[in-house]
């Protein structure tokens, strides 16, 4: 997931232009965007490859304790033997054949059909749709998680590194400091035990009040928010730590750079020097970063799911995984991988728009 | 610091066209181990109007921390200001700029006087554009944003780059084309002074030459007074009218800039004139001053070079000499040549027959 930029440094007299002249007839940004994308390719074959493998490698046959909990509930009854049956499920769910067989099954299916097959969860509801059920949680649930930490962490990490000398600036510093090593999941369970156990705030489990149908109903919507409250706060508690303290770093290093000192040498206010030259200069590399962390929030987020029974794909995740359930768990796996991957992929091809030192390179590197 | 009847021997008025007198500046830095860095103590300079004077020293001697105390850009919380910074403004006001509030000093910041840093590699922000880092100075005092924006081709022509050089990005520069920018932005305001801190560090000697140059041309064409702090006695030789020569937080001695070359008083000048390599000489082993600056906690007692000076006297190690005008008309320097003591401030013992006289009792 690099940056695929480079920053370059023009060196020397020559005036600026000439170069670019030269480079002018294949165009710098179409190269970049076509180099870009087909990294990605790249990238999204391979961890999906890697997935793949690592779901079939995985020890104990789904399909065997499948039959075998269909056999106690006394339900075969179309089939002759249970090897008859037993090889209906293989090719059922795609567990037929050399490993080779069904990888190149499993792609073709996946891209022709965009099938991922059968659950073992809930059979025969396709993996995709128990998939699509699930992921609106997660995405609400992690969008607002991850957004409300880099915005919070971004503006309390400016503000601490701008008054770096002060006390109380330390003291929140420090306070952060501790915070951003707690797993997501242990301030989770002090948000159960405390806001909700002990002090009755706020719900401990759900995504939604059970006795209202979903509906767009603003009624629905504050249960929404309600019951979204804990587990986004359990993410942002440690997420804003996180930010805080990098942005505070990269704030208090251009602290110390020329360029501010000079800018204080033209006679500009200091929230002038704040606001052009601190957080311009702090805010573009954070941007890169935030499509960076995306991957860690969203394999922490399913434990946080698990802990509130919030009903996204992480959830959905261990409970295929417990039962063996390998298209859910791979289909659940892909489609986070396809997610980061594509917003990295975007925040890749806007960077260049944004930050002036990232300057497109047509040539491989 | 010093008691306050010598006062009046410090930086003596010249009439009229005086623009700016440092008197008996002190910048300290309180240490975190309780000690106090006497980085600037007891510095006295004048500079007159139109001229450009040089300020010469080694590394440590105080010289940018000075030139920051003018300007009151040193954002450190553990300073501590003495002294007076007295600016003669253009409507004959004058102003201690020593004792201005940070938004009052913001006002004559690029207004009055307008800074060429060191390290101007790295003074522009890598993320805006060339213009509007030259706008956004003059918009902060009081100029409009689109008067400011058709004053910046003028500005860049000025200094000697093209007009569209104000759509590049600073990573898009070359190094002498970034210490232009600086440059216009120095003088986007007209100032009176500006304040040169190592302009030609880091760039070539073609190009340093060029941009001394350049502060030359803008000297004649806008009668700005340039204050150039450098360590590089080629460039004063060549560029400055006047010298301060700064040991040991203190100015040690001033004058035209010829006759301190030709005939220095202080040893500590003629250690450094000792130390410019010349064309002309055969090729020897240049002679450097002995010893290492001291360190600003703890500064030798008396004058402060007796440690280092082949000339030092028993008194050099009691009793501190103050910056003061020579009394007589003529004086032999320490290389033997015959000068006029006339214009030339020196803080010595040598010259002082009062004290050299005490020794000898």
């Amino acid at each position: 997931m690099e940056t695929d930029v480079e920053k370059v440094q023009s060196m020397g007299n020559e005036p600026p232009h000439e170069d670019q002249k030269r480079k002018a007839r294949v165009s710098p940004t179409a190269a970049y965007v076509l180099r870009r994308f087909g990294l990605y390719l790249i990238t999204l074959w391979g961890s999906l490859t890697a997935s793949f493998f690592f779901f079939r490698l995985l020890p104990g046959d789904p399909v065997r304790a499948y039959v075998a909990q269909l056999q106690q509930r006394g339900s075969n009854t179309t089939f002759e033997s249970s090897d008859a049956m037993l090889a209906h499920y293989q090719k059922e769910f795609g567990l037929y054949g050399s490993l080779l067989s069904q990888y190149v099954n499993y792609f073709r299916r996946l891209f022709l059909h965009f099938d991922l097959g059968p659950s073992v969860l809930s059979y025969p509801t396709p993996a995709i749709d128990l998939i699509t059920r699930a992921l609106p949680w997660t995405i609400g649930l992690i969008g607002v998680a991850t957004l409300l930490g880099w915005v919070l962490g971004m503006l309390l990490g400016t503000l601490v590194g701008w008054n770096r000398n002060r006390t109380w600036a330390e003291v929140v510093t420090n306070g952060a400091l501790g915070f951003s090593h707690l797993p997501a999941y242990f301030v989770a369970l002090f948000l159960i035990i405390f806001l909700s156990y002990r002090w009755r705030l706020l719900p401990p489990n759900g995504a939604f009040n059970t006795s209202l149908n979903p509906e767009w109903s603003m009624e629905f919507i504050l249960s929404v928010i309600k019951y979204g409250t804990l587990p986004v706060l359990a993410t942002v508690i440690v997420a804003v730590a996180n930010w805080m303290l990098s942005t505070r770093a990269l704030v208090v290093s251009i602290l110390g750079e020329d360029y501010l000192t000079f800018a204080g040498a033209k006679g500009l206010p200091a929230r002038r020097v704040l606001s052009a030259y601190v957080l311009r200069n702090a805010w573009l590399p954070q941007i890169a970063a935030l499509g960076m962390a995306l991957g860690g929030v969203v394999s922490g987020n399913v434990l946080i799911e698990r802990l509130f029974r919030y009903p996204g794909v992480g959830s959905l995740l261990i409970d295929s995984v417990m039962v063996k359930d390998v298209n859910t768990a791979m289909a659940i796996v892909s489609i986070l991988i396809i997610l980061v991957l594509t917003i990295n992929l975007i925040i890749d091809l806007t960077l260049p728009l944004i930050d002036p030192r990232v300057k497109l390179t047509g040539a491989g590197g | 610091m010093t008691d306050t009847q010598t006062q009046s021997l410090f930086a003596p008025r010249t009439s009229g066209d005086v623009l700016l007198e440092v008197k008996d500046l002190d910048v300290h830095f309180r240490l975190k181990n309780g000690g106090l860095a006497r980085v600037v103590d007891g510095a006295s300079l004048t500079v007159k109007r139109n001229e450009i004077i040089g300020i010469a020293g080694e590394s440590g001697s105080g010289k940018t921390t000075l030139v920051e105390a003018i300007l009151g850009i040193n954002r450190f919380s553990n300073r501590e200001l003495g002294g007076q910074v007295l600016y003669h403004a253009r409507n004959g006001q004058v102003m201690d700029l020593a004792a201005m509030s940070q938004n009052d000093i913001r006002r004559v910041r690029l207004a009055e006087i307008g800074y060429v840093p060191q390290g101007s590699m790295n003074s522009l922000s890598p993320t805006m554009r060339v213009a509007d880092q030259i706008i956004d100075g003059m918009v902060t005092h009081g100029v409009s944003a689109r008067d400011a924006r058709r004053k910046v081709p003028e500005l860049l022509s000025r200094v000697g780059l093209d007009e569209r050089v104000m759509r590049l990005y600073p990573h898009e520069l070359s190094g002498g084309m970034k210490q232009r920018v600086i440059i216009a932005i120095g003088i986007s305001m007209e100032p009176s002074i500006i304040i040169a801190d190592e302009p030609t560090t880091a760039l070539d000697v073609n190009v340093q030459r060029r941009i001394l140059a350049t502060l030359m041309r803008l000297r004649d064409e806008m009668g700005v007074t340039i204050i150039m702090v450098s360590h590089d006695g080629a460039v004063h030789a060549e560029l400055v009218d006047r010298l301060a020569i700064m040991y040991a937080g203190q100015v040690v001695e001033t004058g035209g800039v010829r006759p301190m070359l030709k005939a220095p008083l202080h040893p500590y000048t003629k250690g450094l004139t000792d130390a410019i390599p010349t064309i002309t000489a055969k090729r020897e082993r240049i002679e450097g001053i002995r010893g290492a600056t001291p360190s600003p906690d703890n500064w030798p007692q008396g004058c402060r070079f007796h440690n280092r000076c082949q000339f030092a006297m028993p008194q050099c190690l009691e009793i501190p000499p103050q910056l003061v005008q020579l009394q007589t008309e003529h004086v032999t320097s320490l290389n033997g040549t015959e000068t006029i003591a006339q214009d030339r401030l020196v803080s010595c013992h040598l010259y002082d027959p009062a004290v050299r006289g005490a020794g000898n009792d």
